[in-house]
């Protein structure tokens, strides 16, 4: 795969290294500064970072099959407004319907989290699959792709560009809705947590913000701006 | 010569989002011999491709029928005027697309797509990936994958429209030779005068919009063709008063 060769420069790998590291080594001397438990610190992040990371495959496996599903053909005509006017519903106002049904628990937080990140992953593959040229579409129904083949040689590299896209918008309105919905719903363990707790005190607050958001922008610059590279790259004829 | 496909009585109107219509094709009939290479020859807006795309059976027509004689639709290939190669796949997947349907090994396939990729010259580009290729090298890939899977008939849609003029030349050559070698029934669909005499068996000639069959000329000449003879020069002015608009 030619994303590998992404990270084959020396240089490359180190400052891919320095960008894992950062983050951490933040926290670290943020946690020893601000007089801190940097394993609850740790432990915080790892939890809300994993509930995301669940809500995210979630939303990511149901709003693709929703995608391939819906894009085109006459269910089209009659899903996609639906699915238009339901992602203009504001999320939060369905959080304390979530509350009554599930309670404070991980399953309020993580479907909570699933219909806040499944639109943009939708929509943006959706949106991406409608633009594939016609004569693509045409070259696969004169030879014949069906089944696996179809999903293996079309359907999953074209819509590949419109998943990484919608995943990066996905996970950005995804950390804000997790850490508000943690706070809400006084989650005991998780950032939402830790910013209860640290909420009179600004600088720590401040500080805590500023090392969320490096660890946010490391991820991107990592995973995601790669993959995206990755993914237009490959819709050029 | 038995017939390999018949057309009759098409006709087509496409429903723009505004509510009008625009008639593409009415009454087209023809009769397509196997083995034969035939071109549709018609000014922009004849319906010419929409023609093409109906009797592969892209499209679907409104009135009338396509009757494939003597082979299954499945036995048919098509080359894109702009190629239609999929960005994500390299030359040698984009070759292979029209085997995978037909349960070959995957011994088998490999076989087939390197030897198509020899015959027009693409070997050393098996693993490269369209965006790496020329214009010229992209429609030759459009053409070892139409061959690929041994067409009875193969639907060409101005498929050297898109490249410079010593390319298209070499190009036509070489589908001349493969044409002669394997036998298959060529469709073509092209604006070039030229084009058609150089290649064709019989040429159609459509009228403008809505298309209608104007003339059906034979190409009585040798192979291959001298296009400064002045049989040819005769036949140009000839194709070129009836497409005139």
């Amino acid at each position: 795969m030619r994303f590998a060769k992404t990270y084959k420069n020396k240089l490359h790998v180190g400052i891919t290294l320095l960008f894992v590291a950062l983050p951490f080594v933040f926290f670290l001397v943020f946690s020893t500064v601000a007089h801190l438990s940097f394993p609850e610190l740790l432990g915080d992040l790892v939890l809300s970072s994993a509930r995301l990371l669940l809500a995210y495959l979630l939303a990511a496996t149901i709003g693709w099959v929703c995608a391939v599903l819906f894009y085109r053909g006459p269910l089209a005509t009659v899903a996609l407004p639906i699915f238009d006017v339901l992602q203009s519903f504001p999320t939060f106002a369905a959080l304390p319907i979530a509350v009554l049904f599930w309670g404070p628990s991980e399953t309020t937080i993580i479907s909570f989290l699933v219909i806040t990140i499944i639109w943009p992953i939708f929509f943006s593959i959706v949106s991406n699959l409608t633009m594939m040229r016609k004569d693509w579409q045409e070259a696969i129904t004169i030879y014949h792709l069906r089944g696996w083949n179809y999903l293996q040689y079309y359907l999953i590299p074209a819509s590949r560009a419109g998943f990484v896209t919608g995943s990066i918008v996905g996970l950005g309105e995804g950390w804000e809705a997790l850490i508000a919905t943690e706070i809400i719903v006084s989650a005991p363990h998780g950032l939402g947590a830790f910013f209860t707790s640290v909420n009179t005190n600004t600088s720590v607050t401040t500080f805590g913000i500023l090392g969320f958001l490096l660890l946010i922008f490391s991820v991107n610059k990592l995973i995601w701006l790669p993959l995206l590279h990755w993914s237009h790259k490959h819709l050029e004829g | 010569m038995s017939t390999a496909i018949t057309v009759k009585n098409i006709s087509k109107t496409f429903r723009e989002d505004d509510g009008t219509t625009t008639a593409a094709l009415r009454n087209i009939s023809l009769s397509i011999k196997t083995g034969e290479f035939f071109v549709i020859l018609g000014p922009s807006g004849s319906g010419k491709s929409t023609l093409l795309r109906i009797m592969s059976e892209l499209e679907t027509s409104d009135k009338g029928s396509v009757t494939w004689n003597s082979v299954h639709p499945n036995g048919c290939a098509f080359v894109f005027q702009q190629f239609a190669l999929l960005p994500w796949l390299t030359v040698f997947e984009n070759v292979s697309l029209g085997l995978l349907s037909m349960s070959l090994s995957n011994a088998e396939i490999t076989k087939r797509v390197t030897n198509r990729l020899r015959l027009l010259g693409l070997q050393k580009f098996a693993k490269h990936y369209p965006r790496e290729l020329s214009g010229g090298m992209k429609q030759r890939v459009g053409f070892a994958r139409a061959l690929v899977i041994n067409p009875k008939v193969l639907f060409l849609d101005e498929p050297f429209s898109e490249l410079d003029t010593f390319t298209a030349e070499a190009l036509r050559k070489e589908l001349l030779e493969l044409w002669k070698k394997e036998k298959f029934t060529v469709i073509m669909v092209t604006h070039n005068v030229d084009e058609a005499i150089e290649l064709a068996d019989r040429v159609t000639v459509l009228t403008t919009r809505p298309g209608t069959v104007e003339a059906i000329l034979p190409i009585g000449l040798n192979r291959p063709r001298s296009m400064r003879s002045p049989e040819v020069f005769d036949l140009h002015d000839k194709i070129t008063n009836l497409v005139k608009p």
